[in-house]
């Protein structure tokens, strides 16, 4: 925890006390919202072993609703985030509640129809989003890339709490049962429903918040690139690469994730998603725990102590 | 004054076109910004100009609505596409004075739910309005961009017994829509995709008979003159790259030769001299008028005539209206219809 702080503090300074070029700035910026997404798909995705295809459904509602919120109440954007997260929350609970019920492939299967459908309800319901055309946010009103550095800061210092909370509470060990085995958990007092519930409502109200970052970061959404079903695919990328169901492995996810996309991106525009496939294909063949898991064992490796011979010799005899 | 220029693709991709924008302009530190194309890439990318400050000069951006915020650092080459429904509209007038077109007209007007496709649809709705009696709107319906399956727009298009089926529609879409039109056996007398449908691209995929007859009203055609910048534009085009230019690198061209004009006239790459410069532009151009400005007043985008043409069994694709500037006559009702 006293690390957590301590890179908290340290990246909060960063900016006023390094000379980083405003590019890099507004990328790191940018960086922690996904950081923060990220993390908030991996409470449902890995703590719950219920893998989303459909988070940009509520990254879309929290954008959209954020906006909506702005133009018509002109309240402060932070205000409009948290009721476009609050709303996407509500909206994730409206679809999951009924089909948390399904387990794995078909969980799964069911959260692709609810994001396809939701981004075609989007794009044709144009009186609140603008349809194709999308809805552009007034620049006087809306906080400069800038100043949203800090806030990505704060919105990843919200999502890294609540991931060590989920992880060591009770809420947490139940969640760990629920993924074990789901009827097991509930004949040992878990109520599953609940808890599923309460981080899927958690888990959409981050996305949503991280949306309507997103809108203010922008300043222009519309829905093909809001409830993009690449978006979704987007946050399960940097939760398998940093290490799915760790607690912080999605922030390490989402760096490698960017970083690939903004090195590639500029010069070999397609080539980029090659990369995230092969990434893919060799983090599940060989180290399921992404960069968390090679870590650890890096770190295994390191510290342990050198056997003497003799010893070593007496192990491989005994293994044989 | 030697210019470098940074040519990166968005893969026509929101995120990205926002991502390079803003790459451009905070880490290459370049002067000045020309535009993508589509209309909702332009909308979002002049959102990063904007907050930038920086001159972003666009020939890919036809919407009104990018228009109307009141950005400061905005210029588009297109016209409005209103104008684009309103200049077919005229010829279908004419085609109905000559009684080659039923009065009343039945218009089936499909539009890509855009801001592109609002204008196309206003534009077909205000000249129907100042007509009345002329014309009657059977299927007004909207669809969403990169569409896959257009059978039950045009169902309803089939079942109202348009006369007229007016689309407006990106080129991936038009394709789309054609090849079902064709392979259900659909023929209305006008058939019309707004901007689309002299393309190459269209041709090698639909054929030539896949295109016979549709009607179309674009920025710039290299028939508009064999003389002059045209005649200078066209010539260098087929040297540099081996075929004729559309519309599209017509405007593309138009956008930086502008934007070199300005930054001429102002003598220096100081970004506030160059907009202003490029406010009160009134240049010799090859666009239709032959002249380019980006009036304050509609919000730094120009204003000028549309050409309609007409894809013949031929290959060719005559400007057909308006009359002093055609190449060739127009065909209607659509002879391949049956009946």
């Amino acid at each position: 925890m006293a690390g957590f702080v301590v890179a908290l503090v340290l990246l909060y300074l960063a900016p006023v006390v390094l000379p980083i070029s405003e590019y890099l700035h507004n990328i790191v910026g940018l960086t922690f919202m996904f950081m923060a997404a990220a993390l908030a798909w991996n409470w449902l995705g890995g703590f719950v072993g219920q893998i989303s295809f459909g988070h940009s459904a509520m990254f879309g509602v929290g954008g959209f609703v954020a906006v909506r919120v702005t133009l018509a109440l002109e309240l402060p954007f932070l205000v409009a985030w948290l009721i476009g997260g609050l709303l996407a929350g509500v909206y994730a609970l409206l679809w999951g509640h009924p089909t948390l019920r399904l387990r794995g492939p078909y969980f799964s299967i069911a959260t692709i129809g609810v994001g396809e459908a939701t981004r075609l309800i989007a794009t044709y319901w144009s009186g609140f989003t603008g349809g194709s055309s999308g809805l552009s946010l007034p620049l006087a009103e809306n906080p400069t890339k800038y100043e949203l550095y800090w806030y990505g800061l704060y919105l990843l210092a919200a999502a890294v709490a609540i991931s060590y909370w989920l992880r060591r509470s009770r809420i947490g060990l139940g969640l760990l049962a629920i993924k074990e085995d789901v009827e097991a958990a509930g004949d040992v007092g878990v109520n599953a429903t609940l808890y599923q519930d309460v981080v899927l409502f958690l888990s959409g109200t981050v996305v949503g918040v991280c949306g309507g970052f997103y809108a203010s970061y922008q300043a222009f959404i519309d829905p093909q690139d809001m409830f993009s079903f690449d978006r979704s695919i987007g946050f399960i990328l940097m939760a398998v690469i940093g290490g799915i169901a760790t607690v912080l492995g999605p922030i390490w996810g989402a760096i490698v994730f960017v970083i690939i996309q903004e090195f590639l991106l500029a010069n070999y525009s397609e080539l980029y998603l090659g990369l995230y496939g092969v990434l893919l294909i060799l983090i599940i063949l060989f180290e399921p725990q992404g960069i968390t898991g090679l870590a650890q064992r890096l770190r295994r490796r390191i510290r342990r102590p050198a056997r003497p011979p003799a010893v070593a010799a007496t192990a491989e005899r005994s293994t044989v | 004054m030697p210019i470098e220029l940074k040519l990166l693709d968005d893969t026509t991709d929101q995120a990205k076109a926002v991502n390079l924008a803003q790459r451009l302009i905070t880490q290459d530190k370049v002067n000045f910004f020309l535009g993508t194309y589509s209309t909702a890439l332009v909308e979002a990318q002049s959102t990063v100009a904007e907050q930038n400050q920086i001159p972003y000069v666009t020939g890919g951006g036809a919407a009104t609505s990018i228009y109307a915020k009141g950005y400061k650092w905005i210029f588009g080459t297109l016209a409005p596409v209103a104008n684009l429904a309103d200049t077919e509209m005229k010829w279908i007038a004419e085609q109905q004075a000559a009684g080659a077109v039923p009065k009343p007209a039945r218009i089936a007007l499909v539009w890509e739910n855009t801001s592109h496709g609002k204008d196309f649809r206003k534009g077909v709705q205000d000249f129907t309005a100042a007509h009345p009696g002329d014309y009657t709107v059977v299927t007004d319906e909207s669809f969403a961009l990169d569409g896959k399956d257009f059978s039950a727009i045009l169902s309803k298009v089939r079942a109202a017994k348009a006369d007229l089926f007016m689309v407006d529609a990106h080129l991936p879409d038009f394709i789309t829509m054609q090849r079902q039109y064709l392979s259900s056996n659909m023929c209305t007398k006008i058939l019309t995709y707004g901007a689309r449908g002299t393309e190459s691209d269209a041709k090698a995929a639909l054929g030539q008979t896949g295109v016979d007859y549709i009607l179309s009203a674009v920025w710039w055609n290299k028939q508009l003159g064999n003389s002059g910048l045209n005649k200078e534009f066209v010539e260098k085009f087929t040297a540099k790259f081996g075929s004729a230019p559309e519309w599209y690198q017509a405007l593309g061209y138009e956008a930086a030769r502008s934007l070199f004009t300005a930054i001429a006239k102002a003598g220096s790459v100081d970004r506030a001299k160059v907009r202003e410069q490029l406010s009160s532009l009134d240049m010799d151009s090859i666009l239709p008028g032959g002249k380019l400005s980006y009036p304050p007043a509609k919000g730094g985008q120009a204003d000028y005539p549309f050409v309609v043409q007409q894809n013949l069994p031929d290959g060719s694709s005559p400007i057909i209206y308006p009359a002093e500037v055609s190449t060739g006559k127009g065909v209607a009702p659509n002879p391949a219809c049956k009946g």
